[in-house]
């Protein structure tokens, strides 16, 4: 299996100096704790997490823009979290890891036409000539679904869901690797959403990419990913394939964000929990060093006093909870919670 | 007050074992202009609905589809270059379209309450937002310093937000997106409004502090009788709190009723088309559906049905100039097509 690893984080941290007046606290904030994820080649990987769960960190972190203090992130074998400089200013001029940015409005240059910007990417590595340039621009706008006419046009003067589309031109055209999309579809409407997911889906398929979507909300991810990873306060508490992870969740977060979940109808899930049979509150039970979900869990028990490690659960499944196996069976007990 | 009920949006058979509340708002045939370079362009026509004490309807729909700009007009906050043509809109009985300026500066801060996506833009970044609060409860609702900040520490504690006493004293960028729109409910309702107007309020929020925020805007409604309007592009977030929903194309209202029957049995293919591209999560379900083509600019829509372009039922005849008609399952529907179709709903379970 790991022969066929792309990319490969193990276990990585970061901190960062806290700047908040307010929290009083010196010292280091650690966003990231003990990280691990594996994407393969071709493979969809979704990253659900919420504010402050540290998903655009990690996202950076792949990225070569902030280094861990702990861990390695792997590419095709090679250690990229060991790279500086000169190095790692070429590894990101190959451009194998691309990113798209969650606002297209504000992520493209309003001044340059679609053109200009899709081709940013192969200007700065250079070393083609005109017209192999203009042919991998009109390949990549192609590849996303957008006409001709567009690549002469202005990001103002095209639709959201065709700028979307142009933010992904301009990844695609690196031909890379792996694309990690932060919130990709977070601000579009449920039919344009879905016609986003569809294209990624359709460019892993045709080109082999593979395709991290970092998303808040379970319909940016639900339909298109192979395996999904959720990620609370740093940690990732729960892992494994989407049907089986949001229809029974294994984690008493993953439970309280599916039952969350605006849902039209409540028939076509298997889960039917309610928020309200899930929410915990214990504010200051658990110190530093214990499970970081315990404050907001509402089966909390002394074991949780120490943070739980990421085990398996079932078949290609993982999650980070010491109570994952009795919780439900506590739900029973308790009737009308 | 979650009992064994699927959902708040889920219960309206509550209602006829009870003598129908008191009307607090009546919108009939609002109608809204734009001004653009070639002219005033209609972006909202004639639309209509009404609003009983306690209840809450949601007004859903893409951006564009005049949603926003009908409770903006219900707010008299219409955007700059917009203008009311047409319509009333009845707040107990008295006509706010009619309403001057200050009439409807007073009727905003004391009978209407509106919460938006983002909060923190609607708050002072430097005082703690407790006195915020306080100094609503004193300026518009007369109380003096000391009963306002009784009552805002109260109205805090109504909003689930814990510790109230050292919230108050918090300024806005010490606390979270859901806190800080707990905190701008609380003085929307500050001066116990009649109505709450919530425009895209929860959006933006991370999905477990959306799901607390709409469960807090039902208890509003239960605990205060509040009437609740509430717009939102997901009708999933809808479905969880209103007991009716009218849904919004190109500037019109094309299906309206409550929420059981819209979402079960639509009878508009728009309706349809929204449910199906919606259906997420279940395991089944990687078809991941569109709507063909793309909803009309301001400006572009037809004469006739304003969908039918990428309707999979139109006929010729859907080019006539149609108005909303009894549905069968008991709402109103903008579609000729409607008593021969066949359409799919969710299976409410």
């Amino acid at each position: 299996m790991s022969a066929a690893t792309l990319l490969e984080v193990d276990g990585i941290d970061v901190r960062l100096r806290s700047r908040r007046r307010a929290s009083r606290r010196t010292g280091e904030a650690r966003i990231l704790a003990g990280v691990s994820l594996r994407v393969a080649p071709g493979e969809i990987v979704g990253v659900i997490g919420e504010t402050g769960s540290g998903k655009t960190t990690l996202a950076r972190s792949v990225l070569g823009l902030i280094t861990p203090s702990a861990g390695t992130i792997r590419f095709e074998g090679a250690d990229i979290s060991a790279l500086g400089g000169r190095q790692l200013r070429a590894f990101r001029r190959r451009g194998a890891i691309q990113l798209v940015f969650q606002d297209p409005l504000r992520s493209l240059d309003p001044d340059l036409d679609v053109a200009t910007i899709v081709a940013e990417g192969l200007d700065i590595r250079g070393g083609l000539d005109e017209e192999r340039r203009a042919r991998q621009v009109a390949r990549a706008l192609e590849l996303v679904g957008l006409e001709e006419s567009v690549a002469a046009r202005r990001p103002g003067e095209i639709s959201g869901g065709q700028r979307q589309r142009v933010t992904i031109a301009r990844a695609i055209v690196m031909e890379p690797k792996l694309l990690i999309c932060d919130e990709p579809v977070s601000a579009l409407d449920a039919s344009n959403r879905n016609r986003i997911l569809r294209l990624l889906r359709e460019l892993r398929d045709r080109l082999g990419i593979a395709i991290v979507i970092i998303s808040h909300d379970l319909a940016s991810i639900a339909g298109v990913v192979d395996r999904v990873a959720v990620l609370y306060r740093g940690r990732i508490i729960e892992e494994g394939p989407p049907g089986e992870v949001f229809s029974l969740p294994a984690h008493p977060y993953t439970a309280l964000l599916v039952a969350s979940a605006p849902r039209i109808s409540r028939a076509r899930w298997r889960f039917d929990l309610a928020p309200e049979q899930l929410r915990g509150e214990s504010p200051g039970a658990v110190a530093e060093g214990g499970c970081v979900f315990a404050a907001r869990c509402r089966f909390l028990a002394a074991r949780c006093r120490e943070e739980p490690a990421p085990s398996g659960y079932g078949r290609g499944r993982t999650v980070a909870c010491h109570r994952a196996a009795e919780w439900r069976g506590l739900l029973a007990g308790k009737p009308g919670a | 007050m979650s009992g064994s009920l699927p959902g708040p949006g889920l219960s309206a058979s509550r209602e006829s074992l009870e003598p129908r509340p008191e009307l607090v708002l009546r919108v009939r045939g609002l109608s809204v202009e734009v001004a653009t370079a070639s002219g005033r362009i209609e972006a909202v026509r004639g639309v209509g609905f009404e609003l009983r004490r306690g209840e809450a309807i949601g007004l859903v729909g893409e951006s564009g589809s005049g949603k926003t700009l009908t409770c903006r007009a219900v707010l008299g906050a219409l955007p700059a270059g917009c203008v009311l043509s047409g319509g009333t809109i009845e707040l107990d009985g008295v006509d706010l379209a009619a309403l001057d300026r200050s009439g409807w500066t007073s009727v905003r801060s004391t009978r209407v309450g509106a919460v938006f996506q983002d909060p923190a833009s609607y708050l002072n970044p430097s005082l703690p937002v407790g006195e915020q609060l306080a100094e609503v409860i004193r300026v518009k609702g007369g109380k003096r310093r000391a009963a306002a900040r009784g009552r805002a520490l109260e109205l805090l504690a109504t909003m689930h937000l814990h510790r109230p006493a050292h919230v108050y004293q918090q300024i806005p960028a010490e606390l979270s997106g859901g806190m800080l729109q707990r905190v701008m409910i609380a003085i929307a309702v500050a001066c116990d409004p009649v109505l709450l107007v919530a425009d895209e309020a929860t959006t933006a929020l991370d999905l477990t502090t959306q799901r607390e925020v709409i469960d807090l805007l039902s208890e509003l409604r239960e605990r205060l009788g509040l009437a609740v309007v509430f717009v939102s592009h997901d009708l999933a977030a809808v479905a969880e709190l209103c007991d009716r929903v009218a849904v919004f194309y190109a500037g019109e209202v094309v299906e309206i009723g409550d929420t059981v029957s819209v979402i079960s049995a639509p009878s508009h293919p728009y309706t349809e088309a929204l449910l199906r591209v919606g259906f997420l999560g279940s395991e089944e379900e990687a078809a991941l559906e569109v709507i063909p083509g793309r909803h009309p600019r301001l400006g572009e829509a037809s004469a006739g049905c304003r969908f039918a372009p990428r309707c999979a039922h139109r006929r010729e005849s859907c080019s006539r100039p149609l108005g909303l008609t009894p549905a069968p399952a008991g709402g109103r529907v903008r579609c000729l097509r409607s008593p021969e179709l066949a359409l799919v709903g969710a299976e409410l379970g």
